[in-house]
């Protein structure tokens, strides 16, 4: 097929002389198909490097990665945490509770004392116009057999009052009342998690539990709660009977594992705690095996040692995102310095077809941009989805800390800006002859 | 009639004082509009040199060029990548065609340098492309494709922008003698409807199809034959 045949076919005015109408008014300057065109070239060059491309996305995709899912772990956390303090609502309150004796000379002292018990009560629980309530409890570890299985539980003895002061909502049928401690009636409520562990779904209210061959009758389940200290573990995980029954049929002894004293004003609480250590060791023959711990004093520090400590993670985990970034942004570097020098050919190609030196410059340094974009967006969507698979485990579920995508994207394209810039600097300042020869 | 080329004691001095390589000394050099001139010289002789000058790819130490009215000498780069876009279509030996784009893509890329839409890139580049018969390869990559049809991509590439000037740097060079004379056939084609070739070799029968040789020597023109 001769050229004059092929050039004769083609109808109309010919584009190929000179009388052919002129271009369109050309628009220079950065356009939208540019833009398009620049990122279309830079899909393209990673998915004709996929070995390299994949190493730098991974490392991009891991930092924004572990900055998303940290970020939004940290903040369930703080959460969770943080609810749990609050419901705990230890505003002015106390607790006596036996001492751990710290020296032999004390465990002799202490030994010759019948310790904290019931009887102290008339002593130590008299009605006072500072104090609320008096909350005494008594626990012991018991185990059961239902159905066959043997479980350990929680028998704890508390006061009718104690699950409203103490914040334990029933769940299904009914509460301890003074009735029952008047009565010192084998009645018990049982703990959210015991119940199901025992009875599955079922209503167990009405049923019989054995204790150490004593026939509990269940009245009431309580409703289940989040586990921030120790009671609320042995309330969940045990039974609570009247205080007089405990002492009646489970514990000869009479002990008691503490006293929680809620006062009228926590500004008493000196004044109070002072009391209270004194009718102690009055009760306990000058014996001082007692002790009166501020509970939102106690709280409070805990919870700013939680805070440092989060804090600490926070800078750890910080660091290593930080770091796993860098790494990418060397890599974006590293990609993008092979990149010119695979593409030296292209670079003087496209300047002798009329690009301009930041026409090229900016094509690298998009490049760059859009393999951190998307590594960035791999790392979004996978964080993203863990963060959805964990959020059963948190009080507010586990959203996607908006800062911490923000910090991540921000970083991760800045570092590839950074580290765009310098093989960008060297496409610009090729010449077009250089990299044509 | 109005030149499209026109220079005058263009020199090129490459590196500084002591090893200074004189690679012009002295062109004045015309090309009218319509002309279809060859440019010749033995490896070394300059001509490479001038070609670059003359295609904007680079930009002489001393003298004046003016481009279909456009004085190049000292311009910034990006006045000088512009009037590059617009007025010159290169023809290279090696094709030159981005080896990850279609033949499209390829023939559009000047007129994406020119600002020009999309969709009037690509109804361009076809019209293009159908002039110079592979219009049916658009969508395939420049792999696929033989040399002779390489060349004729770049050859519609160069047209893209209607340039003032189409520049062929042995463009028959990487093509067996078949293929290169249908390429060549294309040029007197496009010469015949109008447009302006300069066309470079250092082959004295491919020189000849042209209609006016200039032979450059140590810098210098050497002989000119043939009508202006």
């Amino acid at each position: 097929m001769s050229d004059e045949t092929l050039l004769l076919r083609s109808p109309g005015p010919s584009l190929l002389n000179g009388v052919a109408p002129a271009p369109a008014p050309a628009s220079r300057g950065f356009s939208l198909g540019m833009l398009w065109e620049i990122v279309r070239t830079g899909l393209v060059e990673l998915w004709a490097h996929k070995g390299r491309s994949v190493l730098t996305l991974t490392l991009l995709m891991l930092g924004v990665f572990a900055l998303v899912v940290m970020t939004s772990v940290l903040d369930g956390v703080m959460d969770k945490i943080s609810t749990g303090f609050a419901g705990m609502s230890w505003d002015g309150t106390v607790r006596i509770a036996p001492k751990a004796p710290e020296t032999g000379e004390d465990r002799k002292r202490f030994n010759m004392s019948p310790g904290l018990r019931f009887e102290d009560l008339s002593r130590v629980a008299t009605p006072n116009p500072k104090v609320l309530a008096f909350l005494p409890r008594a626990q012991k570890t018991v185990t059961v057999r239902i159905f066959g299985d043997s479980e350990r539980i929680f028998v704890n003895g508390v006061t009718p009052d104690y699950a409203q002061w103490m914040n334990r909502p029933i769940g299904i049928g009914r509460g301890l009342t003074e009735d029952d401690q008047r009565r010192r009636s084998t009645v018990a409520v049982v703990g959210a998690t015991l119940a199901t562990k025992l009875f599955g779904g079922a209503d167990p209210v009405g049923r019989d539990l054995v204790v150490d061959g004593i026939p509990f009758r269940i009245v009431g389940v309580q409703a289940p709660g989040q586990i921030f200290n120790d009671e609320n573990y042995y309330d969940a995980n045990g039974i609570l009977i009247p205080l007089e029954t405990y002492m009646d049929r489970m514990d000869s002894a009479h002990k008691l594992s503490q006293v929680t004293v809620k006062l009228r004003r926590p500004e008493d609480m000196g004044e109070v705690s002072a009391m209270l250590l004194g009718r102690v060791r009055q009760a306990h023959h000058g014996i001082e095996d007692a002790e009166v711990v501020d509970l939102d004093s106690e709280a409070a520090k805990s919870y700013q040692n939680f805070l440092e400590q989060m804090r600490g993670w926070q800078i750890v985990l910080l660091s290593l995102a930080g770091t796993v970034l860098l790494v990418g942004g060397v890599g974006v570097l590293s990609v993008m310095l092979i990149s010119f020098s695979d593409r030296r050919f292209e670079i003087g190609l496209r300047k002798a077809l009329g690009a301009s030196d930041h026409e090229i410059f900016i094509q690298f340094l998009l490049e760059a941009v859009v393999l951190a974009a998307i590594g960035a967006l791999l790392g979004t969507v996978s964080g993203g989805l863990l963060c959805q698979a964990l959020s059963a485990n948190f009080p507010y579920g586990l959203v996607v800390n908006p800062l911490g995508l923000l910090t991540a994207w921000v970083v991760a394209l800045s570092l590839a800006l950074i580290f765009g810039l310098y093989p960008a600097f060297r496409a610009m300042r090729l010449s077009p002859m250089e990299a044509m020869r | 009639m109005k030149p499209i080329i026109q220079t005058e004691a263009l020199t090129k001095v490459y590196g500084a004082n002591g090893t200074a390589v004189h690679a012009l000394r002295g062109i004045d050099f015309t090309v009218s509009r319509g002309e279809f001139v060859a440019l010749i010289g033995p490896s070394g002789s300059g001509k490479s040199t001038l070609m670059a000058i003359l295609g904007c790819l680079d930009l002489p130490t001393a003298g004046t060029y003016t481009l279909d009215g456009h004085q190049v000498q000292g311009l910034a780069g990006g006045e000088l990548a512009r009037i590059r876009n617009e007025k010159v279509g290169f023809v290279f030996q090696s094709y030159n065609l981005l080896p990850k784009a279609s033949i499209a893509r390829n023939v559009e890329l000047p007129m994406l340098y020119a600002g020009v839409g999309r969709k009037e890139r690509r109804e361009r580049a076809m019209a293009l492309l159908e002039k110079v018969g592979i219009a049916d390869k658009a969508d395939k990559l420049p792999g696929t494709l033989s040399g002779g049809q390489r060349q004729r991509v770049a050859v519609a590439r160069a047209l893209a922008n209607e340039p003032a000037l189409l520049l062929a740097d042995e463009p028959t060079g990487a093509l067996d003698s078949k293929t290169g004379a249908e390429v060549l056939d294309l040029f007197r084609e496009l010469h015949q409807q109008g447009n302006t070739l300069l066309l470079v070799t250092h082959d004295p029968s491919i020189a000849a199809q042209a209609q006016r040789r200039v032979e450059i020597r140590d810098g210098l023109i050497a002989v000119t034959e043939g009508v202006a």
